[in-house]
């Protein structure tokens, strides 16, 4: 029971990781634009898909694929933001959301017309990772590995450049940075597309272990809502800390309550962080 | 601030003449689709008295739809009580429960994108609850049985007619009593609320109070449709009643005709659901053509008109005069 317990535990700390990648992404984009994207999801769901039919019809390995993903779903992303989110900058949030949730039901059926409601699934053969006598899932593994390693290249995005320091002070200010000469529209492009960019790659990471299908977003994406609330909107440690978080509470409500109440469970803790701690663990609590 | 098209009785008696010629079309399917018309104006209504007029974007209201539709289904089921009491039942449930999450989530303050989430994460723990509760049907829904030797008594016709009359007889008296509310202090508290909480609250307005009326009221609404719509189509489910994508169809049609106008709704449910059900007939429900489609349409109308589409019927409506060249 105990080892049982543990490996749950570690497999939790694992999925955590991803989440908190895509998550990182949401709360980017939330930063800097001041809207909720609800068709992050979908991003994820494309980021599997380009991995699945690359890895399929070509060969090409699933980490491989990953510099032709984020490269694509940054373009994506960034032409979208310039089209149309730009273009509601200042509307209403009403509208801005359901701009959003247009989007997602756009890319949401596009992947159902062109490739059908069918669970697929990439099929590599990992070698199993065995600590003693814990067994650990390879897939989540590389997944939680390769996720630390993108976080921490944004990290240093943020921090060492120009163009991130820009986009910090576009999230911590757009009229002193506009004042100061930051291309403010051009840094709410570059953040929206690194946003779903970023969860093109946790796609990527996902697709390792999980099945691919087109409503598949709307589990993450419920997941990054919960994620981004708990760690508080628009802070960097918040995401990791919260994508931790609820990767063990998933992991572990699913052992004591049983899989299928797990969303349940997520969603009573969500309303009772948003309840009691609205501006989450690490949340500025100025914002608006 | 708001675009009204309707300054006298004499607009809207001809709206209710025109609205109550077209279910004399003789087609099933016409119906079907101006049934869905008027239903989702109504939820429109419902929905804009609360993120229209009080400010307050709830992403929650199909969980009110779903109680007023699975109170009256079970109370039929069970003990075969008659619409016309079970609506009110499931109107009470859904305003109780309006009243629990609204004192939850006001009494801490959150707004705007805050309460967009929590009220978005209560509607989906209860499909979720809903989906793992034998009782109440799980996954695979409730199927209202047929006595049909008694069609008026349980709602339960061969033929759309009565429901399209039925749903418009409820759109109107909604618009009336809304209409009411709009005008009396009641809703000048609530635009209040919406333009300058804290404002408000400072003059004295009992801001918590006046939100959760207007939560309760909205919900107690939205629920007498659920019930209306559970009889007409016969059979609920998680994934029908209570789904986010209803959820956000009622913001759809709220503001795409333009919040905080009543009547915008009427014209975003004749945009958005003719294109709905049509793109579905044409192009197939099961390619996901009709919701590509609909997503498009959604994304064109919020880049090209973000204030709604009644500012530009209204332009146009007032220009009308100056054509005929009497200013």
């Amino acid at each position: 029971m105990l080892q049982h317990l543990l490996e749950v535990a570690i497999e939790g700390i694992l999925i955590g990781g991803i989440y908190a990648l895509f998550t990182l992404g949401l709360n980017m984009i939330y930063g800097v634009l001041e809207i909720i994207n609800f068709a992050h999801g979908e991003f994820i769901m494309l980021g599997m898909y380009i991995a699945f039919w690359l890895f399929t019809l070509t060969g090409l390995h699933p980490l491989l694929s990953l510099a032709i993903v984020f490269p694509l779903l940054f373009f994506a992303g960034a032409a979208f933001e310039r089209v149309t989110i730009e273009k509601v900058i200042k509307a209403h949030i009403f509208i801005q959301t359901v701009l959003t949730f247009g989007l997602l039901l756009l890319l949401q059926n596009l992947a159902y017309f062109f490739w059908s409601a069918d669970y697929r699934a990439i099929r590599l053969n990992f070698p199993l990772i065995s600590l003693g006598s814990l067994h650990i899932s390879t897939p989540r593994l590389i997944g939680f590995i390769g996720s630390v390693v993108t976080i921490i290249i944004l990290h240093f995005f943020l921090t060492r450049t120009k163009m991130g320091t820009g986009i910090r002070a576009v999230d911590e200010n757009p009229i002193a940075a506009e004042l100061v000469g930051i291309n403010v529209k051009k840094m709410r492009m570059v953040t929206f597309g690194i946003g779903t960019g970023l969860a093109g790659v946790a796609g990527v990471f996902i697709s390792l272990y999980y099945y691919i299908y087109p409503t598949v977003g709307s589990i993450f994406i419920l997941l990054a809502f919960i994620i981004v609330v708990l760690g508080g909107m628009g802070s960097f440690v918040g995401s990791l800390a919260g994508g931790l978080i609820i990767g063990e509470l998933e992991s572990l409500s699913a052992l004591f309550v049983g899989p299928q109440w797990k969303e349940v469970v997520a969603m009573v803790v969500f309303i009772l962080i948003l309840l009691f701690k609205p501006t989450g663990i690490f949340g500025t609590g100025g914002r608006k | 601030m708001n675009v009204r098209l309707e300054k006298s009785a004499i607009n809207k008696l001809i709206i209710l003449i025109i609205l109550s010629l077209l279910p004399l079309y003789p087609s099933p399917y016409f119906r079907r689709t101006l049934f869905l018309v008027l239903y989702f104006a109504y939820l429109g209504v419902a929905w804009d008295l609360l993120g229209g007029y009080t400010g307050q974007g709830s992403f929650v209201h199909a969980a009110f739809v779903g109680l007023g539709a699975y109170t009256s289904a079970l109370l039929f089921i069970w003990w075969r009580v008659t619409p016309y009491i079970s609506m009110f039942i499931g109107a009470l449930v859904s305003a109780l429960f309006a009243g629990l999450i609204g004192y939850l989530c006001f009494r801490f303050g959150l707004r705007g994108h805050f309460f967009f989430l929590a009220s978005i994460a209560f509607l989906v723990a209860m499909r979720y609850s809903f989906t793992n509760w034998d009782l109440v049907g799980g996954a695979t829904g409730l199927i209202i049985p047929l006595e049909s030797h008694v069609p008026w008594f349980y709602l339960q016709f061969e033929s759309k007619l009565p429901y399209c009359y039925l749903m418009l007889i409820f759109l109107f008296a909604e618009i009336l009593l809304a209409e009411k509310i709009v005008k009396s202090k009641l809703g000048y508290y609530f635009v209040a609320i919406r333009e300058d909480e804290l404002a408000s609250e400072s003059l004295g307005i009992n801001t918590l109070r006046y939100k959760l009326i207007s939560f309760v009221i909205s919900a107690a609404f939205t629920s007498l449709a659920g019930t209306l719509y559970a009889f007409f189509v016969g059979y609920i489910a998680p994934e029908t009643v209570l789904s986010d994508i209803l959820t956000v169809q009622i913001v759809i049609v709220a503001i795409l005709g333009g919040a905080g106008t009543i009547y915008g709704s009427l014209i975003g449910a004749f945009i958005m659901v003719p294109l709905m059900e049509y793109t579905r007939a044409f192009l197939g429900a099961r390619s996901g053509l009709d919701l590509i489609v609909l997503g498009s349409l959604i994304i064109l109308i919020c880049v090209l008109y973000p204030h709604g589409l009644i500012k530009l019927i209204g332009k146009i409506y007032h220009k009308l005069p100056r054509i005929r060249g009497d200013h």
